[in-house]
């Protein structure tokens, strides 16, 4: 339960530490504090966190089993990816005052190889991390507008809702590679 | 698209008692800001509610479940997410988790005993926002394991991550024994 509990959170100390999570499982009882960090801080290191496991699922996974799906009611692989990517934009463009995106999920048939959709993927978290850093602590607890529920927000709590929703399909993510016959990599031995 | 970013942003509409998302329209006025500790309670509760509704309506002798050989059982990605909570939950009040190690499956024989232990999980959590408040939501606490000074919002919606993580997978186990989640079916 502590490692797997370490690894989900690391992002909330990554960035002062930069210690692996294994070494932060290791840490003494007795050990001092370590220092805080900043509140903008902490959402792009949650917000980076949830990221890398997701790119480094869609660098790993098979080209030719992207469009692997587990029930025919499900979305693909790539489909999956594209869709926690893609709503990322939610946030990203709302936070920087543009509009949200006209489109829905992503269409697959514009990405058409692993490549498209890897970059995709990682643009999606520049993008949202680079938005995440134009915001100071006090800009990333200021008010925004959330227009579905014509709701003030605070900035930091809609990035955590977009955190929270790439965990779901990154959850749902672990279950495909393991029907798959594959591992996640989270879950391999580190080296 | 919107209507899944809609459910994945209700909890920020429910603390202000919005009862639909899209119910509103740009010409209505405008719903009371939420508070702080509003807001992260909000969000704690609704994957709390929707591992519920999982817990519930998952039939129990489909509850030992995997998809394969190497996973966690349904009963057992129920127990392991609830127990997880208290990484938020007791630290947050000064104390060491609870759980340093998943509780056994043979300790929570049946649905009853695991829903209502996933109940309390969330409860906990849930109350311990509420007693911290919008002030508590920025107090500075030391995150036992790791001795990292972290604010108490930080570590909750942490937790919120992870549990979404195994609501993730649970997802598939629904779709993989031939059935389908609960957020997933028509509103009725």
């Amino acid at each position: 339960m502590k490692r797997l509990f370490l690894i989900s959170v690391i992002a909330v100390w990554a960035a002062l530490t930069a210690m692996p999570a294994l070494a932060q499982d290791t840490a003494k009882k007795d050990a001092a504090p370590k220092p805080a960090v900043g509140l903008s801080q902490a959402v792009l290191d949650q917000w980076n966190e949830i990221g890398r496991k997701l790119v480094a699922m869609a660098e790993d996974f098979p080209e030719d089993k992207y469009d692997f799906k587990p029930t025919p009611g499900q979305r693909s692989f790539a489909e999956q990816l594209l869709h926690a990517a893609g709503a990322n934009y939610f946030f990203t463009n709302l936070v920087k005052g543009e509009k949200p995106p006209a489109q829905e999920d992503p269409p697959r048939a514009n990405f058409k190889t692993k490549a498209d959709v890897v970059a995709y993927v990682k643009k999606s978290m520049e993008d949202g991390a680079a938005a995440i850093k134009a915001k100071s602590d006090a800009g990333i607890a200021g008010m925004m507008v959330d227009p579905f529920a014509n709701q003030q927000v605070r900035v930091f709590d809609w990035a955590y809702g977009f955190i929270e929703h790439m965990g779901e399909h990154y959850g749902q993510l672990a279950v495909y590679y393991r029907v798959a016959g594959l591992v996640p990599p989270e879950s391999r031995p580190k080296k | 698209m919107k209507k899944v970013i809609a459910g994945a942003m209700l909890a920020l509409a429910v603390a202000s008692g919005a009862s639909f998302l899209f119910a509103r329209t740009r010409s209505e006025a405008r719903p009371p800001t939420p508070s702080p500790s509003q807001v992260v309670l909000s969000q704690w509760n609704e994957i709390g509610r929707k591992l519920v509704a999982m817990a519930e309506d998952f039939p129990e002798d489909k509850y030992d479940f995997k998809p394969t050989a190497a996973q966690r059982t349904f009963a057992e990605q129920i127990l392991h997410v609830s127990a997880s909570m208290y990484y938020f939950t007791d630290p947050a009040q000064g104390q060491k988790p609870r759980y340093p190690d998943d509780p056994k499956r043979d300790g929570l024989k049946t649905k009853a005993e695991i829903v209502a232990f996933t109940k309390k999980c969330i409860e906990d959590g849930a109350a311990v926002i509420k007693s911290k408040g919008d002030k508590g939501m920025s107090e500075w606490i030391t995150e036992p394991e790791s001795k990292q000074q972290v604010q108490v919002s930080d570590l909750a919606y942490s937790l919120t991550e992870h549990s979404g993580e195994h609501y993730g997978q649970l997802v598939v186990y629904y779709r993989l024994a031939g059935l389908v989640p609960p957020e997933s079916r028509p509103k009725k």
